[in-house]
């Protein structure tokens, strides 16, 4: 585990042995892990690992049925979604949820409005932020619009553009990149590098391996609900059991340098 | 938890622009301010609003009582229609049970003025502060509930309370009725018009006409502010709502209180201007339903909605439909069935033009999209 | 309270959320497969009672014969109301579904009163008023048919959603409107079917409560609020819980009555809906969906 060489700093965000069930299926099974400040963890999995569960009992829409969630060194599990917005938290949906018979820019504006506590408080402020926000995700030209027409890519523009003027310290990006293409892709990338350059901490789930190989510091694999490898990309990539997980055992019987390029052409397929 | 629970069958194109609407509107890309919008920055708006009262506040002066009464009504609907535009349109949660604080309003104020010899402003104090606390002690509970549970939970709440008025009449007269004395009017107004029943109609018209015009600016100051925007957000979806820090509970109640005040001094003016109050009227279920028409109607969320839908409803029913009076709630049906069905984001969407533009395509695309 | 008063209005409360049960029983079931609050639910009613009223008072017919016939007009009118009108939009935010039936009951409502008048009436035959006495309890035979036929009704549609091809069919679309689309059910007609059924079973509600209590053109709205209470009692769409619920919700509203006054009744019922739909919204059985 490579998460204690951040020089002494608490984590920002700590999950401890979280726990979520629906019904007879255990969506999160005792997973835990650490994001440092400044750090961007990608969490990877095949579909239905429960990777937006986590991201949901995270942000607080789900509430765990076992564990902890520590924000800060603080315990944030009993308090309500717009608690934890208010001290840092703050997320994009996989599904996006642009909210409808509201222009971008006042779409934005809510996320600046309502952030993080004592981030802003009246409306000129407010709109300056969000002006910022749809400047930094390209979407300044199309302000005045109504969200109900925006494109996909958009919308998931949008998503981030919202989540960036809340001003947060911990920003949970659930699937980006999905359905966008390899231009598109790149240029996110780069954003979101510029962003953790100027101090946001990152969790990043991905269904495409290859988005948070490039861009993570490390990374955690969920399968089944459960964590069954964390550590550099590199390492995880090549670990046997995130090869089973993802392509099933007939692939973790070849070499690793093979393995390595399928999992590269397997994840732009998928893309 | 109810919040969790999602429809079974949810609105299929929520999530997806369709293709037709994708294709970026030019005109939109760069918003030049036209004429109208230069017009509607300037003072001219409130110029035109401040001619506007004037003109109505004379009215009294030359037309007939039975015409008086009918615009001291009409103001009296909208002011109702307008409060409920707060929740109902802002936050989008339906109250079908509005006429509570109506009938509280009126039945506090009734009873101050009655049994405890209060003066009439005092009275109407007291009457909003009843209405407000009880939509702050039962929209605690109730406000955490998803939209149709609510809408009904207010409906059952405006019954009960109806009931409660009937069967407690040891306070409040049961179907017996409270007769309420008629309140002095101000010298000055009598001298002028001659008599008190004059001063007393034009007293009321004005109070009702103030009333309107008050609860129209603050709903233009609620959805215009923080509140506004927070409450918008309740509406288009409230997971996404909560996770951008909104308080769900605490903005929805704000606005469930806030939009409880105006029936109740409606309801008080009410019960002074007509002079009699019982169960069955003040706490009658069409005042409700008027709400939600007149709101709908005219276009839910925006500031105008209830004031043109209420004044087309009203002068409808009343020139149209006024020789079948036996048919009148079959013809607010009607209008409810059709408005909903054929024209449900209201009249002032086919003035407003703009991208979202109502036209016979989109309608068509409407019901295609939400028929099986 | 003398003991003996309070096992009668238990037992009268049992024998009148017999009715109770029915009334929800489509408005759930409705509600549970199309995801619509359907607020004329008790116009439905309403017209059920008027017609076995009319059939008794101008052709004779007894009451519990008549029931049958105010089934099949109300199936026939919901299938048509659902397939011209609701269908519309009937997969548009719930709001608009319940605005929209309530609009539709207003103009039912109305119509009704200006064809029979405000007047209240109610059915005598020769059994009214007539009971079997049971130690110190008075069971009228009435009341006691009409607690039995809805046992027999939630019993029949129960068999019906379980056992034949038509209700797995609705079931599948309860569950999944898409993937029921997509192994070829018409939904178009599955809901038509489910409106119907629904009103049919309004229309029985409405037959027996001609016979027991006074009916008037605006009664209906009453038993709209009675089946959402007893919908929210028993839990969305399940017919057990509908049973159920009905029968608490009698229960609470003549023993409330006793205790309070009879002008409470209705007022403890709808303090009942506020207090479960606050405390367990899921309803008393607990889970949402079909038992």
């Amino acid at each position: 585990m490579g998460a204690n060489g951040q020089g002494g700093a608490p984590p920002l965000l700590e999950v401890r042995d979280l726990t979520r069930r629906f019904g007879a299926l255990t969506a999160v099974d005792g997973v835990s892990f650490a994001v440092w400040p400044g750090e961007i963890l990608g969490c990877i999995g095949p579909n239905g690992a429960g990777k937006t569960t986590l991201i949901n009992l995270i942000d607080g829409l789900l509430a765990p049925h076992g564990g902890d969630i520590l924000f800060g060194g603080q315990s944030i599990r009993r308090l309500a979604p717009h608690q934890r917005s208010r001290l840092g938290i703050a997320r994009t949906f996989q599904v996006v949820k642009p909210l409808l018979g509201m222009t971008v820019r006042e779409n934005v504006m809510v996320g600046a409005l309502f952030g993080t506590e004592g981030h802003t408080r009246t409306l000129g402020e407010a709109g300056r932020k969000a002006e910022e926000a749809l400047e930094l995700v390209g979407l300044a030209a199309k302000q005045a619009w109504p969200v109900e027409q925006l494109t996909l890519a958009d919308r998931k523009a949008l998503e981030l553009a919202r989540a960036l003027a809340m001003g947060p310290r911990l920003l949970l990006l659930d699937e980006v990149m999905a359905g966008l293409n390899p231009a598109e892709v790149a240029r996110k990338l780069e954003l979101l590098r510029r962003l953790n350059e100027r101090g946001v901490t990152m969790l990043v789930i991905e269904h495409v391996m290859q988005v948070v190989m490039t861009l993570s510091h490390r990374v955690v694999v969920l399968h089944h609900g459960q964590k069954i490898a964390e550590g550099p990309p590199r390492a995880v990539a090549a670990d046997e059991r995130v090869i089973r997980a993802y392509l099933g055992a007939r692939y973790a019987a070849l070499g690793t340098a093979t393995r390595a390029a399928t999992l590269g052409e397997g994840d732009a397929v998928a893309g | 938890m109810l919040r969790r629970q999602r429809p079974a069958v949810s609105p299929p194109a929520a999530e997806q622009p369709d293709a037709e609407a994708v294709r970026p509107p030019a005109a939109l890309a760069a918003p030049a301010p036209s004429w109208g919008e230069r017009l509607r920055a300037g003072p001219v708006p409130w110029i035109l609003a401040a001619g506007a009262v004037a003109l109505l506040l004379t009215v009294p002066l030359w037309a007939s009582g039975y015409q008086v009464k009918f615009l001291t009504e009409l103001y009296m609907l909208i002011t109702m229609a307008a409060a409920w535009n707060l929740i109902g349109g802002l936050a989008g949660y339906a109250s079908f049970g509005h006429v509570a604080f109506f009938g509280l309003g009126a039945y506090t104020s009734a009873l101050t003025i009655v049994r405890l010899g209060w003066p009439f402003p005092l009275s109407l104090l007291a009457g909003t502060l009843v209405a407000l606390g009880f939509a702050l002690l039962v929209g605690w509970p109730i406000l955490r509930l998803r939209g149709h549970y609510f809408a009904i939970a207010t409906f059952g709440l405006a019954e009960a309370l109806r009931q409660v008025a009937m069967a407690a009449s040891a306070i409040t007269e049961g179907g017996k009725g409270v007769n309420v004395p008629a309140v002095p009017p101000p010298p000055v107004l009598r001298e002028l018009l001659g008599s008190s029943v004059a001063a007393n109609r034009l007293l009321f018209y004005a109070l009702m006409l103030v009333l309107l015009g008050a609860t129209l600016l603050v709903w233009r100051w609620v959805s215009r502010g923080r509140l506004g925007y927070g409450l918008r957000a309740i509406r288009a979806d409230e997971d996404a709502a909560a996770t951008l820090g909104v308080d769900c509970t605490r903005y929805k109640l704000a606005a469930f209180a806030l939009s409880a005040v105006p029936p109740a001094l409606a309801g008080g003016l009410y019960a002074s201007w007509i002079n009699y109050i019982d169960p069955v009227t003040v706490f009658n279920v069409d005042y409700s339903v008027s709400m939600v028409i007149m709101t709908l109607l005219g276009g839910a969320g925006l500031l105008w909605g209830p004031v043109v839908g209420g004044v087309l409803l009203q002068v409808i029913s009343e020139t149209l439909w006024g020789q079948f009076l036996e048919l009148h709630t079959a013809f607010l049906g009607t209008v409810l069935v059709l408005t909903v069905l054929f024209l449900p984001r209201g009249v002032l969407a086919l003035v407003r033009g703009g991208p979202r533009r109502p036209s016979l395509a989109a309608l068509r695309q409407h019901l295609w999209r939400y028929s099986v | 309270m003398d003991g003996g008063l309070l096992a009668q209005a238990v037992l009268n409360g049992l024998l009148l959320g017999g009715i109770y049960a029915l009334v929800a029983l489509g408005f759930s079931l409705v509600w549970g497969v199309m995801n619509v609050i359907n607020v004329s639910h008790g116009a439905f009613v309403m017209l059920g009672a008027f017609t076995t009223y009319w059939l008794f008072v101008r052709v004779g017919l007894d009451p519990f014969l008549g029931a049958p016939v105010a089934m099949a007009l109300m199936f026939v009118l919901g299938y048509l109301l659902q397939k011209y009108v609701i269908n519309l939009i009937v997969r548009a935010p719930m709001f608009m579904t319940l605005i929209l039936t309530f609009g539709i009951n207003l103009v039912i409502v109305n119509l009704g009163i200006v064809a029979w008048t405000g007047d209240v009436r109610s059915i005598t035959t020769g059994l009214s008023g007539q009971g079997v006495v049971l130690g110190p309890f008075v069971v009228p035979y009435v009341r006691a048919a009409t607690l039995l036929i809805a046992l027999l009704a939630t019993t029949a549609l129960f068999v019906f959603m379980d056992r034949t091809r038509t209700g797995s069919a609705i079931r599948a679309t309860r569950m999944d409107l898409l993937a029921a689309e997509g192994v070829g059910i018409r939904i178009d007609r599955i809901y038509a079917l489910t409106f119907a059924i629904g009103a049919a079973l309004a229309g029985l509600a409405g037959a027996l409560i001609s016979v027991t209590l006074p009916i008037t053109p605006f009664m209906g709205f009453t038993y709209t609020g009675k089946a959402f209470v007893v919908t929210a009692l028993g839990g969305l769409g399940n017919m057990a819980g509908a049973l159920v619920g009905g029968l608490v919700l009698g229960v609470a509203e003549t023993v409330g009555a006793a205790l309070l006054g009879p002008g409470y009744q209705d007022a403890i019922g709808y303090a009942l809906l506020v207090l479960i739909l606050v405390l367990r919204p899921s309803g008393l059985l607990g889970r949402v969906g079909y038992a």
